[in-house]
């Protein structure tokens, strides 16, 4: 394909949508443009700011997304570390992509029907006596923590981290590095700590900042699993574009603008580090 | 200690994986499950409601694989051919730089940006439209995709043949397309499923017009309909199971546009 | 090209189209569409039905109750398609997403909308209105209006604002309190009743953050005010005082609330599932035949029944409108005109189907059309109409409403708990 033509594909399809986008909704917030663009006016940035459910629900993504990565993290890394053996026979590699099949729609399915108040682990503990109705079981759906929403994130990044980490294993030879050690002396919490964790995080550490990007925007699983307050951002956003107040649909844009703008910050600060400069995954 | 460790990991991945499967493959078998009923029996009436009755999901499943394959084919080809014009030197940097940027943002906040463009060309509540707004998506990931593929070894591989006589078009079919076709085929796969999981965005541009399967479990578990909602998803994760069976490695990268 | 001006000329682009856009489109400039004004005057009553022949009419509709849902698609349709050859599409959305969607293509200058005709109620009326997004006025147009019941204040008005053929009455009802008789013998009845009966039972109520709750906190403050004080144009001062009284009550029983009031249900259908369950004791619903329907469906227990407070709930009617510049305006209005069709109007009727009130005037209808509704408004389990009427209450203006959404979202929900 000849440059210049590379070139527009490349611009229609990835740049023009997302930067007229971005500055629609920044001239929409700012009152510059949309029907109720009277002039410019920091009335819709206020009123978006303004309102402490808006840090909270700021405060709540990210606190999803950095405890679910955590946790998705020290699970694939103890199944990972624990079960090195394994990573070489055919049928335990198998095993560990199927749940990649599993979409955001389908655990939210899952979590639902597991973790409300009259899904199966309710039924089951009311069978066996330690609970005596729906009402009895602790709030785990359309909580105030967010626990399965929470419960499912940290499973989907454990599923994909664990993958990619037992791809790393023998990429990163640290089978010989371990071997190595144990022959020179070190115990195997010392490796651990010296040469196993450091490797794998250095070199997983784009991905896990990734994931930890999607969290922060997730949709489906807080919209299913999720209350009225506090909400994840996507959440929030599409609230106030579909609220019954029209006065709250410049302060959707502006939100809109404003997590976009956060991602190129992100990104931004990433290349400074030139890390994306290196293939993708 | 080790193996213990190795045994304990083992059940509790075991548990935590499989069960997933387990339960919404029982929930799909189920009619109408009354609190505290363990276990009502099975029914298979999701299913029959599923294709044929009020509640058919033989359109959605159509419009799905449609988008689905349409969409990756596009993606995976236009990402292949213009990531080998735009690689190399500054421009090459600025491109892989700037395609991650579609690639972090979560469509249905792209979604948002995109609308009122989107009424505005008469695109919404079209195929064509989430079509397009779905490549927005998949066209940034097949671009990055390709990036990993167009080494110094290709290039090698490329001078090699012309050394040896070939011309432009007989080394692109005859070289470059047979050495491409498994990364062709990964990329493909992958962009088809960012379509077929694909809700947020397609629920906004599609105006609820353009149904999909993902819509679909969406709608029934909304509705607080399990047997419906588990039997469509069960339908949704058939394709790339089957992937799975067919080569693993598929799946890896899509799974990082799951989240 | 060198990256330099690649990008910039990729950003320039992305910005010159912006602007360009934004600057074409003022406040107000509406598109041209196929129609405005005064529809089809030309045109007799036959030839609009003969135009269509074929066509396709998009409807918008709240699709969260599957009943409602059966009714449309296996009532209405294949009927539409059998009488007209016109094919009816339905498209999921309500109330703020219609106007959203509205709002949206009358600033990109559309000339033809997505939908052609949706369901609404008085807000999104008040707020299309405002946009001028309706066509009309049709409803004088069309045959079956002539038995409709106009002179009623609750079908005549739509919060308060009178219709002027703008949207067609749909169907109407009155706001129900929903309990099992067998697990809540004595249910309360007006608020001092609640209030003890929470201090008694807690954990057992709550109210849906939603329009069927927002319409039992309008009954409440309906309630709390003199006589009709609330009705009429919005009033600012009255509002805040009648909504702090409400909220006032609220807070001081939020702790004997579900969950302890930190939490309140975002959709209906989630209530009255915790009500099926046996998690809370009543639900709510703005159609008074909703219990029946919900037995037929055995989703609620046959000892299931509903009441209204003391102090009164809400009637109201909802509606049919049309987009000013929908692709079909005249396909919708042969649509519309069916639904008020006396035989479409006793179906909807009849509880097994939707038990929906009708807006026709039974002294203006045929005997035999007479009778054949009054047979389908027969119920066994939902209260008697007439038994209710008495403690009908109007709708109140468009602006209470939204505040109260906004003020309940803001003051109580995200409130302290």
């Amino acid at each position: 394909m000849p440059k210049r033509a590379a070139a527009i594909l490349y611009l229609l399809l990835a740049v023009l949508p997302l930067s007229a986008g971005l500055l629609l909704a920044l001239l929409v917030s700012l009152g510059l443009a949309g029907f109720l663009g009277t002039g410019f006016t920091l009335d819709y940035w206020s009123a978006l700011l303004g309102r402490w459910a808006f840090w909270q629900s700021l405060g709540f993504s990210f606190y999803i997304a950095a405890v679910g990565t955590l946790l998705a993290l020290v699970l694939a890394l103890f199944f990972t570390i624990a079960q090195r053996q394994r990573l070489q026979r055919r049928a335990f590699h198998t095993f560990l992509y199927l749940p990649l099949a599993l979409p955001t729609l389908v655990m939210a399915l899952y979590a639902y029907y597991l973790l409300s108040p009259t899904g199966w682990l309710s039924r089951l503990s009311m069978a066996l006596g330690w609970t005596s109705g729906a009402a009895d079981f602790p709030r785990l759906v359309q909580d105030a923590g967010g626990v399965a929403i929470l419960v499912v994130h940290t499973l989907m990044s454990t599923f994909f981290f664990t993958v990619y980490l037992g791809q790393l294993w023998p990429k990163e030879n640290l089978d010989a590095l371990l071997q190595t050690g144990r022959n020179l002396g070190a115990s195997f919490g010392q490796l651990l700590r010296r040469v196993v964790l450091p490797t794998l995080l250095k070199r997983a550490a784009p991905v896990i900042l990734l994931y930890f990007v999607f969290a922060l925007g997730s949709y489906e699983i807080p919209l299913l699993l999720g209350r009225s307050h506090p909400q994840m951002l996507s959440v929030y956003a599409m609230n106030l574009l579909d609220s019954y107040q029209l006065e709250t649909i410049p302060q959707a844009y502006g939100l809109a603008a404003l997590y976009t703008l956060f991602m190129a910050l992100l990104l931004f600060l990433l290349s400074a580090r030139t890390r994306l400069k290196k293939k993708p995954v | 200690m080790k193996s213990l460790g190795a045994y304990l990991a083992l059940w509790l991945q075991g548990l935590l994986y499989a069960l997933p499967f387990v339960v919404v493959l029982l929930l799909a078998g189920m009619p109408y499950w009354p609190f505290p009923q363990l276990w009502p029996g099975w029914s298979f009436q999701a299913w029959s409601l599923l294709w044929g009755g009020s509640d058919n999901v033989v359109p959605a499943f159509l419009h799905s694989l449609v988008l689905a394959l349409s969409v990756g084919a596009l993606a995976t080809l236009g990402g292949f051919l213009s990531s080998r014009a735009l690689q190399q030197g500054q421009l090459g940097g600025w491109a892989r730089r700037w395609a991650y940027f579609p690639f972090l943002l979560t469509p249905v906040i792209y979604a948002l940006l995109l609308q009122y463009f989107f009424t505005w060309l008469g695109w919404g509540g079209s195929l064509g439209g989430v079509l397009l707004a779905q490549l927005f998506i998949t066209y940034p990931f097949a671009f990055l995709f390709f990036q990993g593929f167009w080494t110094r070894r290709v290039q090698d591989l490329e001078n090699a043949a012309i050394t040896l006589g070939a011309h432009q078009g007989q080394v692109f079919w005859r070289v470059l397309w047979p050495y491409a076709r498994p990364a062709l085929v990964t990329c493909f796969f992958q962009t088809f499923l960012i379509s077929w999981f694909e809700y947020g965005l397609t629920s906004v541009i599609g105006l609820g017009k353009v149904p999909t399967l993902a819509l679909a479990v969406f709608q029934y578990l909304s509705e607080a309909n399990p047997a419906l909602a588990a039997a469509a998803g069960l339908l949704l994760i058939a394709p790339p199971l089957f992937l799975l069976w067919l080569n693993k490695r598929i799946l890896l990268t899509a799974a990082v546009y799951e989240v | 090209m060198s990256r330099f001006s690649f990008f910039s000329t990729g950003i320039t682009f992305g910005l010159l189209a912006t602007l360009l856009l934004s600057a074409c489109q003022s406040p107000g400039s509406g598109p041209q569409g196929a129609s405005s004004g005064a529809p089809a005057d030309s045109l007799s009553w036959a030839q609009i039905q003969q135009a269509a022949r074929g066509a396709t009419v998009e409807m918008m509709m709240w699709q969260g109750d599957p009943q409602i849902n059966r009714f449309m698609k296996r009532y209405v349709k294949p009927a539409l398609q059998e009488r007209y050859g016109l094919e009816l599409k339905l498209l999921p959305g309500q109330g703020s997403q219609i106007t959203t969607l509205l709002l949206n293509e009358k600033q990109a200058g559309r000339r033809e909308s997505e939908i052609d005709m949706m369901w609404i109620n008085g807000e999104t009326f008040y707020q299309l209105q405002r946009m001028d997004a309706l066509y009309g006025p049709f409803l004088g147009r069309l045959p079956h209006a002539r038995y409709l019941d106009l002179e009623n204040p609750y079908i005549g008005q739509d919060f308060q604002r009178p219709i002027e053929g703008m949207e067609a009455p749909w169907g109407n009802v009155q706001l129900t309190v929903i309990y099992d008789s067998l697990r809540t013998p004595q249910p309360p009845k007006d608020l001092a009743a609640l209030s003890t009966y929470l201090k008694k039972h807690p954990g057992r109520f709550t109210i849906p953050n939603e329009f069927t709750g927002m319409t039992l906190l309008k009954s409440w403050m309906i309630g709390m005010a003199p006589d009709s004080a609330l009705y009429g144009a919005f009033d600012e001062k009255l509002y805040r005082r009648y909504r702090d009284s409400l909220f006032t009550w609220i807070q001081a029983h939020r702790r004997y609330f579900w969950q302890e009031g930190a939490t309140f249900p975002q959709r209906l259908a989630g209530l009255h599932r915790l009500f099926a369950q046996g998690e809370v004791d009543f639900t709510f619903s703005n159609n008074d035949a909703e219990v029946e329907n919900k037995i037929y469906q055995n989703t609620f227990p046959a000892s299931a029944r509903a009441y209204v407070y003391r102090s009164g709930t809400i009637k109201n009617s909802h509606y049919l409108g049309i987009v000013r510049w929908a692709r079909d305006p005249l396909a919708s209005m042969v649509v519309i005109n069916f639904l008020l069709s006396p035989e479409a109007q006793i179906e909807k009727r009849k509880p097994r189907v939707w038990g929906d009130g009708s807006v026709l005037s039974s002294r203006k209808l045929p005997d035999s059309a007479r009778k054949a509704m009054q047979k389908a408004a027969q119920r066994r389990y939902a209260p008697a109409r007439d038994s209710l009427t008495p403690y009908a209450r109007q709708e109140l203006a468009p602006a209470y409403m939204t505040r109260l959404y906004e003020d309940f979202q803001k003051m109580i929900v995200e409130g302290d708990a």
